[in-house]
């Protein structure tokens, strides 16, 4: 077991230009939530502490030499957490807000490749907020082929979305927003807000990143038919009764993290590995991968392989048929 | 070994230095604070800069303290802590160095390096860098300044763009030329030491570090470089060929992150280290057997630390804001 107890937990806050990423942020601030809340706030690239503290600090992506795409970290995020860890008693919770143009990625990453960083804190959730009445135009924005579509990946990334400014649009529109934002990210827990007004447990605190709450929500699948034409990045979702071989498996891991890491943004899983009353839980970003043994299987509790995975160009048919290959017969 | 607390700070420190004559100590804190103690005085705390002070460093006079912080400024005092000339920019300030027996200071603030002089109101802006300068240092004779920043390292002679350029993708964090001139040497985020030959460029690597390598220290008269990375520092011999293929020496006494590492002025073959866990050790690096001389252990979280230049004496910052003075009797230690 890791624990999680003494680090400072840290909520990602992203989303496109004029989607109400800051109002979120203003209204958290404004609630009485009893926390004493840093926020780093990219756009501006701004910081503050009980109104003391501003930081002036450029959005900075470090590519690392060996070229691996999970050590491309933000090196103004590891500047300002830095600044931030040397005052650790006069904050119990940080708040990142992005740029509507970040990649989310690197800001992830961050909080698992810098190690005094992962000593100390520990990346709550992503919660992406998405302007229901513009989505549309942003996903479908064509891109230059090898540009990435920030609103698409914020989206892929997300573990909460709020589905904002629905007072804008009818109700068949938003049907087909958050039909859309499933079929892009089936793990995310959704909710509709106006003025990003939302219940603050409901982004605050999430534990998104513990493994000890891997797929407490459940994933809605969506099959192909939801499908938007011309959208490259999804969600796969695998549900397979049986055993799993812990020596296939590894070798499935393996061949996952280093053939298709680059494509996948976020996975999360619970196996039932062969010769063990455990439940085995994983998650990843891109190729950081964190798995381990779980709480015992309860009495009754369906023994099923549940895992998904959000990423771009990623093969359902090819992942499914290597993992059932992992089971014993 | 005696404890003496020299000064209290607010909040966190995150640089101290002693004057050239070994009397005055000079603190600087995330508060904002900056202090000046001189022994059996009370330490003179004023707000020097808007948001953490980064670094303090005596001129090589020690007429001067030059400060920098997050507020984008560099600063130049005296030694009552009156401000004798600034220069503000955009971005935030990681690091400065003073020229070698000179009263100019450099600074890396966002991009660009700032040099001001003490005796003059008027600094010098080189051209913007690509990525935010993470470090700065002077060659010993002072002809070569070296920024460090993701990208590479730059190299200024005076001229306003960079007179030579040693790129490389990676994130250097603190940077060092050797005392001969022949070696330049980075610390860095990806847990590596990146070593270029000053006349050709040619590269090294030395790898296998546990963390991001924040602390290198060169040894004032023989090409040997310590480093430190979490709790583990290891000296490299640089004397010859360089330290290629070669292992360096291990030294294992700290249980968590070292804050503080250099030779002692007074006796350059030690090596005293100070780390969060309040362990302070002493070490003459040997190959075979042990380094450690002594280790002795407190109650301070160190975050930095600096040896007096004339005693066998380690300045140090705690994370509480203390500034603590640890004296080691010199004939007991050997």
């Amino acid at each position: 077991m890791t624990t999680t107890d003494s680090k400072v937990p840290v909520t990602v806050v992203t989303g496109f230009l004029g989607s109400g990423k800051t109002t979120l942020v203003n209204y958290i601030l404004s609630e009485n939530h009893g926390k004493r809340i840093a926020v780093i706030e990219n756009e501006f690239g701004e910081v503050g502490i009980d109104d003391a503290l501003v930081i002036d600090a450029e959005e900075e992506i470090f590519e690392m030499n060996n070229g691996c795409i999970c050590c491309t970290v933000r090196g103004d995020l590891i500047r300002i957490l830095g600044t931030l860890m040397k005052r650790r008693d006069k904050f119990d919770y940080i708040l990142v807000e992005t740029t509507g143009l970040a990649d989310p990625a690197p800001v992830a990453q961050t909080f698992f490749v810098d190690d005094e960083i992962r000593a100390q804190l520990r990346l709550d959730a992503i919660v992406t907020v998405v302007d229901a009445k513009h989505l549309s135009l942003h996903l479908f924005e064509e891109k230059e082929e090898g540009v990435e579509n920030e609103a698409l990946e914020q989206i892929a990334f997300a573990d909460r979305i709020l589905v904002n400014k629905t007072d804008l649009v009818s109700e068949e529109e938003v049907a087909v927003v958050e039909s859309h934002l499933r079929s892009i990210n089936a793990s995310a827990s959704l909710v509709r807000t106006h003025m990003s007004k939302v219940d603050l447990d409901w982004i605050l605190n999430v534990g998104a990143f513990n493994l000890e709450r891997v797929l407490e929500v459940e994933p809605t699948f969506l099959e192909d038919s939801e499908h938007l034409h011309d959208q490259s990045i999804t969600s796969v979702g695998i549900e397979e009764d049986g055993l799993v071989d812990v020596t296939k498996i590894n070798n499935w891991l393996g061949w996952l993290l280093g053939e298709k890491g680059t494509d996948i943004f976020r996975m999360k899983g619970i196996l039932n590995v062969a010769g063990s009353e455990q439940r085995y839980v994983f998650q990843g970003v891109h190729m950081l991968f964190d798995g381990q043994p779980d709480r015992a299987w309860a009495e009754g509790e369906s023994r099923v392989n549940k895992m998904i995975f959000i990423g771009r160009n990623l093969d359902r048919g090819e992942i499914r048929q290597r993992f059932q290959q992992c089971l014993k017969r | 070994m005696s404890e003496e607390i020299f000064a209290k700070l607010p909040e966190y420190v995150n640089a101290v230095d002693v004057s050239p004559d070994g009397r005055r100590v000079v603190a600087c804190s995330v508060s904002g604070h900056i202090s000046i103690s001189e022994r059996d005085e009370n330490a003179h705390v004023f707000k020097a800069h808007d948001g953490d002070v980064v670094r303090v460093k005596w001129s090589p006079s020690g007429q001067f303290v030059a400060s920098c912080g997050i507020d984008g400024a560099l600063r130049i005092w005296n030694s009552a802590g009156e401000l004798v000339t600034e220069s503000q920019h955009k971005g935030w300030s990681t690091d400065l160095a003073w020229r070698p027996n000179s009263d100019e200071v450099a600074a890396g603030i966002g991009r660009r390096i700032v040099r001001l002089l003490a005796d003059r109101n008027d600094s010098i802006k080189h051209a913007d860098l690509k990525a935010t300068v993470e470090c700065v240092a002077w060659s010993n004779d002072g002809r070569h300044l070296f920024a460090g920043h993701y990208g590479g390292i730059a190299v200024f002679q005076g001229a306003s763009s960079p007179v030579k350029y040693f790129p490389w993708k990676g994130a250097p964090l603190t940077v060092a030329a050797s005392p001969d001139g022949k070696w330049v040497v980075s610390g860095n985020q990806d847990a590596s030491l990146h070593v270029w030959r000053f006349s050709n460029g040619s590269e090294l690597k030395m790898t296998g570090f546990p963390t991001k390598v924040l602390l290198i220290a060169w040894h004032p008269q023989s090409p040997r470089l310590a480093n430190a990375s979490m709790n583990e520092i290891s000296e490299w011999d640089f004397s010859g060929k360089g330290p290629k293929g070669s292992t360096p020496i291990g030294m294992l006494g700290h249980s968590s992150r070292v804050a503080g590492l250099d030779y002692a002025p007074t006796d350059p073959n030690m090596l005293g280290s100070v780390a969060t866990d309040g362990s302070a050790c002493l070490w003459r690096p040997v190959k075979k057997g042990n380094s450690l001389i002594l280790a002795h252990k407190t109650r301070h979280v160190f975050s930095s630390m600096k040896w007096s230049p004339t005693a066998l004496q380690l300045i140090c910052g705690t994370s509480s804001g203390e500034v603590v003075s640890l004296s080691f009797n010199e004939q007991a230690e050997d």
